[in-house]
């Protein structure tokens, strides 16, 4: 059981970690551009909305998308770590953007139009903003990755649960207490707790060395 | 040589015109003093002027090269590095007085040694070599004004900018400033001033003196 308790930490830091990495992939320039580019600023109140969207709406579309009959059915990804990973990096694109936003639009106003003055590429302006911005990037990062870790929509939806492959915390606990195993349930609550607030001390402290 | 030909500025979202058709050139080896009660737009042309803004109407003629804006990408990199603004409200990178200096050496690729030696250069004429190794975060205002000074003066730039340069400066740093930015002109640079604090600037020899007001230049001696 002890094994088990670990394979389902492991798994669940994994695929929520590689979701936060992909939807940084795109939430990241994203929210550079909204900064640079005044005229696509409009999309960041609708990120801003889209951050508490439903995980089971998410679930479902994904569903539906990747299920045989669907659309990307031929991709077979229906029940494993990559469509929990897709459909969790979809739930958190707009958190990243939202929260990333006001940073790096801080960090551009006073060292990104430096830079330019100073004679920098775009690419160097935009790698001193965030290179300046380090510490509030990563922590709108890690909160992305705690919304992905506590979310159980998209991971029993599309990822179905499965003993051994797909099996994260939040699927774990719903499904010991569906059978009336409340001692795990709490066991594995607990690490997920542990794991939860690990992450918003990181966070206080990154925002702390800001100040 | 930088011109302004009939140019016109608005922020984006602002309803009122910060700058009025304005024509003016700024050569190498020149001093311009740019006077003006506040908000009469003396920093958004020296914004202008140095390529960080890009003008609503009219153009800005860098060398005989119309309109560098409609060029943009690598021709606007390669012109903004020919001059350089100085803000009236210092900004720094994080990191040492060291690492500040050293920044656009560091964009323009020079070697380790060659940004070392530059470095110390600039910080031994301007009097502040031995701060070199302090963190940014514990300089004063004024100090933090030199170290922005040393920044642009490192790059050596064809025209420097500079937005209100002695404000925070103290007595004592005043004349080593105001000595730097001699030897700078001496060697052939172009310098342009906006003060309201002419003391001492008198020592430099400007060349001319534009007044502006309400975004429109009114006199020029």
């Amino acid at each position: 059981m002890f094994d088990e308790v670990v394979e389902i930490s492991v798994r669940s830091i994994l695929i929520s970690g590689s979701a936060t990495l992909l939807a940084s992939l795109f939430g990241l320039p994203l929210a550079y551009l909204a900064v640079v580019k005044a005229k696509v600023r409009s999309f960041v109140p609708i990120a801003e909305s889209l951050s508490g969207m439903p995980t089971v709406l998410i679930g479902l579309l994904l569903y539906m998308l990747l299920s045989r009959d669907g659309p990307l059915g031929f991709l077979n990804m229906l029940y494993t770590p990559q469509a929990i990973i897709v459909g969790q990096a979809v739930l958190v694109v707009p958190l990243i953007i939202a929260t990333s936003f006001g940073a790096l639009r801080t960090s551009y106003e006073s060292v990104g139009e430096l830079a330019i003055t100073l004679g920098a590429t775009d690419l160097q302006v935009m790698l001193t903003v965030l290179k300046e911005s380090l510490n509030r990037v990563l922590a709108s990062l890690m909160i992305a990755f705690s919304r992905a870790l506590g979310e159980l929509g998209i991971a029993l939806m599309v990822g179905g649960n499965i003993r051994g492959e797909t099996r994260v915390f939040s699927t774990s606990i719903a499904l010991s207490v569906a059978v009336g195993e409340f001692n795990e349930a709490v066991k594995l609550g607990l690490i997920l707790l542990a794991v939860e607030t690990s992450l918003i001390v990181c966070v206080r402290m990154l925002q702390g060395l800001e100040r | 040589m930088i011109k302004l030909v009939n140019v016109w500025f608005k922020y984006v979202g602002g309803r009122e015109w910060v700058l009025k058709d304005v024509n003016l050139e700024f050569r190498r080896g020149e001093v311009v003093v740019l006077r003006g009660p506040n908000a009469s737009g003396k920093t958004t042309l020296m914004k202008v002027a140095s390529l960080i803004y890009k003008p609503s109407k009219g153009s800005v003629v860098v060398n005989d090269d119309m309109d560098v804006w409609s060029r943009g990408g690598d021709y606007l990199v390669k012109y903004r590095r020919m001059v350089t603004y100085v803000s009236e409200k210092p900004v720094m990178f994080k990191g040492t007085v060291y690492d500040n200096i050293a920044y656009g050496l560091t964009l323009r690729n020079y070697s380790l040694s060659e940004v070392e030696r530059r470095v110390y250069e600039v910080s031994r004429k301007l009097g502040i070599e031995h701060m070199l190794d302090k963190d940014v975060k514990v300089l004063s205002a004024g100090e933090k004004q030199v170290v922005s000074l040393a920044r642009a003066l490192v790059l050596t730039p064809a025209i420097m900018f500079l937005d209100e340069p002695l404000t925070n400066v103290d007595e004592d740093r005043r004349k080593t400033v105001i000595n730097a930015l001699k030897e700078f002109k001496s060697l052939g640079s172009g310098l342009v001033i906006a003060t309201h604090l002419y003391e001492g600037l008198d020592e430099i020899n400007p060349d001319k003196v534009v007044i502006l007001k309400n975004g429109v230049v009114v006199k020029i001696t």
